[in-house]
This record gives C-alpha cells, sequence and structure tokens, in this order.
C-alpha cells in the first residue's frame, strides 16, 4: 500500500505542473478518445489483408479481442459487486483534473479494456500489439496522472485484462465454431 | 446499465463513431483497392481516398472535443459507448456501401467505339442450342475464321469490345446470348458450344477447320470443358475462368472489382459453385491435346487473388498457357485495350 501510495503521488504530483501534459492528460483520460481510436483500429484491421487467409487470420484477431474484452468486463463488474475501493481523491488531497467517478475504483476499468484489446492484438501482431500497449499504458498512466486511480487499480485492470486476452486467444478453442460462423456470414455478405 | 444520461453526449459520440469509421472505411478502400467501398472514385484516385479519411478522421476527433463540454462529466457508460458505437459503424458501412453502389458505374463497353451492331453487319441467330447475335466483317468471298464468345455472367461488364476488335481483325463473330435465366444448368450447357460449331461449320464464309472460342469468367469453364470433348474447337482462350469452385466464393475481394450493388446481383446466380464443380475445367485442360489454350488473368484480379492463380496453375504456368497481366483486375480485362490486341494477335496466330 505504500508503495502504490508513493507511485501514485510522484505521478499526481506532475498535475498542474506544465499546461502541455496537463491538456495531454486531459485528451487521453476521457472514455472518448483513446477506446475510440483503439475501436477504430480494430475495424481497419478486420479489412487488413491482401488474400482472404490473411483477411481471416485478422478477422479471427478482431473477434478474440472482442470477446477478450467481453469476458473482461463481466469479471471486473463481478469484482466490483464484492469490493469497493474508494478513489483517491476521497479523504486525501490530490490533483484532480478529471471529474469525480462514484465506482469503485479497483480494478481499472479503462486500464481493463485497454490491455485486453492490447495483449489479444498483440498475441496475433507483435507491431501492431505494442501499438496497443502503448495507448493501453498513457490511458492508465493518464487516469493516475488526472487523479482518479491508484497505480494498483491501473496494474490490476491490466493484468485481468491481459490474463482474459491470453485465455481467449490460447485456450479458447471452443470459441472456433462461432468465430467460423461470424465470419462466414461475413463472406457470404461480401464483408469478410 | 443503459441511461444515456445525456443525449447530446450520446448523439455527438454517436456522430464522431459515425464519421471516424467513415474514414477508416475510405482508409481501408485506398489501401486494398475497394471501389466497392470508395465515396471518392475508383483505385486510381487512391490519393483523395486517403485525403478524404484524414479529413473525416481528424475533422470528427476536433469537432467533437471542441463541441462537447460533457467529455469532463460523468457521461455514457461502457456498454453504452459500445452500443452507439456498434449502431454508428452499420449506418457508416451502410452509408458507404450505398454511395459507392450508385458513383461507381464500370463504361467499359459502352461507349460509341463499343458498339458492334452499329458499326458492322449483324444477325440474330437462333438455335435450339443457342441464341445469339452473328457480327461479319467485310464480305471478301473467302472463308474465314470465326470466334465463338461466351461472355461473362456478371451483368457488370460488356464483352462489346472484344466482339469489335475481333471483327475489325477480320474474325466472324458469334456472341452467344446466355445467362441464368436462360436455363444454364449441367448438362445442359454443354451443349451450347457443339450447337455454335455445327452451325458455323455449316456457313460458307466460315473456313469450318479454323473455329476458335473465347470465355469470360464461367464462359472460359465452360469453354475448356467443351472443348476437352469437341474436337472441332481449334483454340481456346479464356479470360478469368473460375477452374475451381472455390474460386467463386471471393468474399470481401470481391469490392475491388465492383460496387456492392453489383455484387448483389453477381451472387444472384447462386448455381455458379455447382456448376464449376461440374465442368470441372482443370481436369479438362489436360484432355486438350496439342490445341492451342490460353488462361488470362490480371494480377489484381479480386475474385482470383495473384496467390490462388499461381497455385492452382503451377503446369499451365509451366507449359506457358497462363498469361498474367500486370495492373488488370478481373471485371477489367474485357476493357482494357492490352487484353483485346493479346486476344486479336492470338487468334490471329493461333486460328
Amino acid at each position: 500500500m505504500f508503495i502504490d501510495l508513493w507511485l501514485f503521488r510522484l505521478i499526481n504530483n506532475l498535475a498542474g505542473c506544465n499546461a502541455f501534459l496537463d491538456g495531454l492528460a486531459r485528451l487521453l483520460v476521457n472514455e472518448y478518445f483513446l477506446t475510440t481510436l483503439m475501436s477504430l483500429i480494430l475495424v481497419a484491421l478486420w479489412f487488413e489483408g491482401r488474400d482472404q487467409v490473411m483477411r481471416e487470420r485478422n478477422q479471427r484477431a478482431v473477434l478474440r479481442a472482442i470477446i477478450a474484452l467481453f469476458i473482461a468486463n463481466i469479471v471486473l463488474k463481478l469484482c466490483n459487486l464484492v469490493y469497493f475501493r474508494p478513489r483517491p481523491f476521497v479523504g486525501q488531497e490530490v490533483n484532480l483534473l478529471f471529474y469525480k467517478p462514484t465506482d469503485s475504483s479497483f480494478p481499472s476499468n479503462p486500464a481493463t479494456v485497454g490491455f485486453s484489446l492490447a495483449t489479444a492484438i498483440w498475441l496475433h501482431n507483435r507491431r501492431l500489439g505494442t501499438i496497443f500497449f502503448v495507448l493501453a499504458t498513457l490511458f492508465g498512466l493518464s487516469r493516475i496522472y488526472c487523479g482518479v486511480h491508484y497505480p494498483s487499480d491501473v496494474i490490476a485492470g491490466g493484468l485481468l485484462g491481459g490474463l482474459s486476452a491470453y485465455l481467449v486467444v490460447r485456450k479458447g478453442r471452443f470459441l472456433n465454431p462461432a468465430m467460423d460462423l461470424v465470419i462466414r456470414v461475413g463472406r457470404k455478405l461480401y464483408l469478410a | 446499465m443503459l441511461n444515456f444520461i445525456s443525449p447530446h453526449l450520446a448523439i455527438n459520440y454517436f456522430l464522431l463513431a459515425f464519421f471516424t469509421i467513415l474514414g477508416v472505411l475510405q482508409f481501408v478502400a485506398a489501401r486494398h483497392g475497394l471501389i466497392g467501398l470508395s465515396l471518392v472514385g475508383v483505385t486510381r484516385k487512391a490519393a483523395w481516398n486517403y485525403l478524404l479519411a484524414a479529413i473525416l478522421i481528424v475533422g470528427a476527433f476536433a469537432w467533437f472535443f471542441a463541441s462537447t463540454p460533457e467529455i469532463f462529466r460523468p457521461g455514457l457508460a461502457g456498454s453504452e459507448l459500445a452500443i452507439i458505437f456498434g449502431a454508428a459503424g452499420f449506418c457508416a458501412l451502410a452509408f458507404t456501401l450505398a454511395v459507392a453502389s450508385i458513383s461507381q458505374r464500370r463504361q467499359c463497353g459502352e461507349g460509341p467505339n463499343f458498339e458492334v451492331g452499329d458499326r458492322f453487319r449483324h444477325q440474330a441467330v437462333s438455335r435450339q442450342q443457342f441464341e445469339g447475335t452473328l457480327y461479319l466483317p467485310e464480305d471478301t468471298g473467302e472463308a474465314r475464321a470465326a470466334v465463338c464468345v461466351l461472355p461473362s455472367l456478371s451483368g457488370a461488364i460488356s464483352s462489346h469490345p472484344i466482339e469489335a476488335s475481333l471483327v475489325e481483325a477480320g474474325f466472324i463473330v458469334l456472341a452467344i446470348d446466355w445467362g441464368p435465366e436462360k436455363g444454364l444448368r449441367y448438362p445442359g450447357v454443354l451443349g451450347i458450344l457443339p450447337g455454335v460449331v455445327a452451325y458455323l461449320a455449316q456457313r460458307d464464309d466460315v473456313d469450318s477447320e479454323r473455329i476458335g472460342v473465347l470465355g469470360i469468367g464461367l464462359g472460359g469453364d465452360v469453354a475448356i470443358r467443351s472443348a476437352a470433348t469437341d474436337q472441332q474447337i481449334a483454340a481456346v482462350l479464356a479470360l478469368a475462368p473460375y477452374l475451381d469452385p472455390a474460386n467463386t466464393k471471393p468474399g470481401l475481394g470481391i469490392l475491388r472489382e465492383m460496387s456492392y450493388l453489383e455484387a448483389l446481383r453477381w451472387s444472384s446466380f447462386r448455381e455458379r459453385d455447382k456448376l464449376v464443380a461440374e465442368l470441372a475445367p482443370l481436369d479438362s485442360m489436360g484432355k486438350l491435346g496439342s490445341r492451342p489454350l490460353l488462361l488470362v488473368y490480371g494480377d489484381q484480379d479480386g475474385i482470383m487473388p495473384i496467390e490462388t492463380i499461381r497455385a492452382t496453375l503451377a503446369e499451365a504456368i509451366a507449359q506457358g498457357k497462363l498469361k498474367l497481366l500486370p495492373g488488370e483486375s478481373h471485371l477489367g480485362l474485357p476493357c482494357s485495350p492490352r487484353v483485346l490486341a493479346l486476344i486479336t494477335n492470338w487468334f490471329k496466330r493461333n486460328l
């Protein structure tokens, strides 16, 4: 807990010192910019590939990423039901650059979203996955910088998202028939 | 879970997702030459697609962050965002496919130079096995070589340029009028070319030893199979035949060739894969013996990608029976001046 608080102070104390960093953090911290950007990359990945074989590989990666995100979110909601951790701004002075969320701080929802997508894509395509990891890390860091999450919230969210993606990609063979069906329908509609 | 507590934010987010997805689709259209997804034109104008994509994506984000102060207040839940993004994606895709279908129309074979009926003597021919139009070059009193043309069934492209260039080169051309509406089924379809050959062979102006066949798409498959059993067919040229039933299911690749509306029309002939399987043109190719055969494909073919062509036709490549034309697509072949020259020169050499 001490290290968690120390890390939080280290990052959050930077807020308010540099207008550019504050502006960048405010762009990254909200739920709209990075999530939409990652979703747009997934849309592009669905259509990527010179031939049908390459396209199908990418489409499976997109479907796995969506399933991983879905599963991670269900687990996160269950965590929230059994454990509530107050946000950093509750009961202590922080540099707050964002609105005050009222839900549980642990685990971090944005980190769960970002890292589930990043891990699923990284297991398919290292280069694109690295871009996703950078975006997910920025998402998590901005949440600490703006005072709405502890570092441990972000790490837990990242682990939850990463584990969910790993299980879906590596152990999710039972999902293949459903993915086959989606791709088959997509092909019939000339969209896959 | 679904409250949409801020309708203004929800609407703005829908618009952000709609326009950014529209931008991504333009990026995809430019990157992969998908004319069926392009709002601004065909693949040669890829730079415009990239520009439009950048404007849409950057512009939509800039507008959203400038006009939506609710971003920094409690707003939409993750599930709400996902639903709005999905709905916007559906709308953006439908909009793109519809606009691209309206704006993309192939003009091949519709120009005045290709009006074969106006430029050459012609007559309708109707027999039990086939119907078609016979185009005749200037009468010189000598028996000429004849070419039967089996056009594409796609409906998106005309075979008139080929017919015009062949007649211009001095061939008698019989263009078959065929299609699913005329009961295009196996084995009835195998009766067409023997009927055509018998008809042409009994004409005084045709040299019965010099009758060739040119098939486009499925017409190529029929031509190869018919020539395997009909020794009177002296030469076969097939433009982008399917050869294998798997090649009749192109998926997204078809949008490299035509608009979505045209693709839906193309798919309305549901028996295509079954017919190709029954014709088994790959097995028939070996039965042509020493008679000349040429298969022509473009390396930008969206229905049969170059990798598929190379894998399917390794033997034909080794025997020099395959011509792969750089920069040409599947449906663009009958319009290409390079292909028209290739066809006339090849028939002149081989008939």
